[in-house]
C-alpha cells in the first residue's frame, strides 16, 4: 500500500493545525472504532472562511485528510465548502489507500459539522444538505458502510 | 452463576491447563482478582515470560498480545477477547513508516510500546511511557521520529532538549479528548485534591497537572504519597481500583468519559471461554515478524542498562 507524495506532505507537514478560541463553528466527528478523532474550527466573515483551524489524533490518512479538507475550504465562502465532498479530498490528495477512504468522509463530516454548529449558533436553518449530518460519524449510515 | 462462582472455577482451571493469566491495569476489578499478573504492557510481557506456565492469557487489547509473544514466542499466547484493539496502536501502518523512513534516512524511528507487532518490525527502538525520556536521551543520533502518540512524544521532547524530535498526530482517543475545561470542572469539584495524569493527554492537561506519569507510575504515586485526595487522569479503572487499594484515600476520576471501550470489551466470561478452550484468539505470528519486532525491544533494554 503506497500513499502518495501528497499524502506523505500532508501527513508530515500538516497544515492549519491548531486550535481556535473564537470560533464561529466547530465540527467534532470521531470513531471510537478507528480511534480518529477530528475536530475542525471555522471563522466566518461576510459569508467568507477567513480562518480554518483543525486538532485531529489518528492515522496518516486521517491527518492528511483534515489538512487537505481546511486548505480546500480557506478563503472560500460558505457556499462552497458545503459542497467540500470526500472525492474532491482523495482527489485534492492523488488518492488514498482503500482501507483509508473513510478518514476522507471523516474530514468531510468535520467540515459539515462545523458549517453546521456555525448555522446553529446564528439562529440560521441550516441547508438541506447539512441536515442529514448530527455531528457524529458514528451514527451517520453513510460512513458506517464503508468505515473500516 | 455468581462472578465468585466463575472465579473459582477460573482458578481452578488455571491450575489445571497450566495457564497465566495477565490482566493490564485497566481491566476491570473481578478480571484482575483473578489474574496471576496486573501491570502495564511491559511489565505483564516480562512476567509472562518468567512464569513457569506454557499457556498464557492476556486480559488486555492485541498489541499487548503480540508483545507477549514477541519476548516469549515458545509460549502459547491467548487474547481473551478477539475484539480488543488499541486504536492507537493500529494507527500508522508498515508501508506508510517505510516511506516516511525513506524520506527522514537520517533520523531513528522511535514507537511507543502500543504499536502493533507488525509496525515494530520497521522501528529502530521502542519504548514505554515510563522509559521513554531515559531511552530517547541515551540514543545517539539526535534526529528522532517518534510515532504515534503526538501528546507522549510532546512530553519527550520537551524533556530531552538536546533532540530533534518530528511528531506526528497519532494518540490515544481516550486520553487525547481530555480537555482544560476538564480539568478545571474536576480542580472545582474536589479543590484540595491532586492531579495525576497519563502524558498521552493534550499538552495543556500535562501541564496542568501535580504528577504526570505511567499508569503504574500514578498509581505508585497515589498510594505513597501522604495527601489524602487524588484526582485521576487516565482509564477510569485505576481511580477504581487505587479506591480498593488505598480506602482511606479519595480518588476521583478526571472526567466521567475517561474509558476506554477495547479495555472494557474482555469479560470475566470471555477469560472463562478463553480458558475452557471455547473462545479467545492465539496470536500467531511469523518467525521474523518476532525476530525484527523484537530487535527494537531489545533496543530499549540495552539502553535501559546504559
Amino acid at each position: 500500500m503506497q500513499y502518495s507524495e501528497k499524502v506523505m506532505d500532508h501527513f508530515q507537514n500538516p497544515r492549519n493545525v491548531g486550535k481556535m478560541d473564537d470560533a464561529d463553528g466547530i465540527g467534532e466527528v470521531g470513531n471510537a472504532k478507528c480511534g480518529d478523532i477530528m475536530k475542525i474550527y471555522i471563522k466566518v466573515n461576510n459569508g467568507i472562511l477567513t480562518d480554518v483551524k483543525f486538532n485531529t489524533f489518528g492515522c496518516g490518512s486521517a491527518i492528511a485528510t483534515s489538512s487537505m479538507a481546511t486548505e480546500m475550504i480557506k478563503g472560500k465562502p460558505i457556499e462552497e465548502a458545503l459542497t467540500l465532498t470526500n472525492k474532491a479530498v482523495v482527489e485534492a490528495l492523488d488518492g488514498l489507500p482503500a482501507n483509508k477512504i473513510h478518514c476522507s468522509v471523516l474530514a468531510e463530516e468535520a467540515v459539515k459539522a462545523a458549517l453546521y454548529d456555525y448555522y446553529k449558533r446564528n439562529g440560521i436553518e441550516p441547508p438541506e444538505s447539512l441536515k442529514s449530518c448530527s455531528g457524529c460519524c458514528s451514527s451517520c449510515s453513510t460512513c458506517e458502510e464503508i468505515i473500516c | 452463576m455468581l462472578i465468585v462462582e466463575i472465579q473459582r472455577e477460573i482458578q481452578k482451571l488455571k491450575k489445571e491447563r497450566n495457564v497465566c493469566v495477565l490482566a493490564h491495569s485497566y481491566q476491570s476489578r473481578d478480571i484482575i482478582e483473578v489474574a496471576d499478573f496486573v501491570g502495564d504492557s511491559y511489565q505483564l510481557s516480562v512476567e509472562a515470560a518468567r512464569a513457569k506456565q506454557k499457556n498464557v492469557i492476556m486480559c488486555g487489547v492485541r498489541f499487548m498480545a503480540e508483545t507477549v509473544k514477541i519476548i516469549s514466542p515458545e509460549k502459547f499466547v491467548y487474547l481473551a477477547n478477539p475484539t480488543a484493539g488499541c486504536p492507537m496502536a493500529e494507527q500508522m501502518d508498515r508501508d506508510l513508516i517505510l516511506q516516511l523512513k525513506e524520506k527522514n534516512p537520517d533520523y531513528t524511528v522511535v514507537c511507543y510500546i502500543n504499536t502493533t507487532a507488525e509496525l515494530k518490525t520497521v522501528c529502530d527502538v521502542c519504548v514505554t511511557s515510563s522509559t521513554a525520556v531515559n531511552i530517547v536521551n541515551k540514543i545517539k543520533n539526535n534526529n528522532i521520529l517518534f510515532i504515534p502518540d503526538y501528546n507522549l512524544g510532546k512530553y519527550i521532547a520537551e524533556r530531552c532538549l538536546n533532540k530533534n524530535i518530528k511528531l506526528f498526530h497519532g494518540g490515544c482517543p481516550t486520553h487525547a479528548k481530555i480537555t482544560t475545561n476538564d480539568v478545571e470542572k474536576a480542580r472545582s469539584a474536589h479543590p484540595g485534591a491532586l492531579l495525576l495524569v497519563h502524558p498521552e493527554c493534550i499538552p495543556d492537561v500535562v501541564k496542568s497537572a501535580d504528577f504526570v506519569g505511567s499508569t503504574s507510575a500514578i498509581m505508585e504515586y497515589a498510594q505513597f504519597c501522604s495527601e489524602n485526595e487524588y484526582i485521576i487522569g487516565t482509564e477510569n479503572s485505576i481511580s477504581e481500583h487505587l479506591q480498593f487499594i488505598c480506602s482511606d484515600k479519595r480518588f476521583y476520576p478526571l472526567s466521567k468519559d475517561m474509558i476506554c471501550s477495547n479495555m472494557k470489551a474482555t469479560t470475566l466470561i470471555d477469560l472463562f471461554d478463553c480458558i475452557n478452550n471455547d473462545g479467545g484468539e492465539e496470536i500467531k505470528l511469523d518467525e521474523i515478524t518476532i525476530i525484527e519486532a523484537r530487535k527494537c525491544i531489545d533496543e530499549m533494554l540495552r539502553l535501559g542498562k546504559i
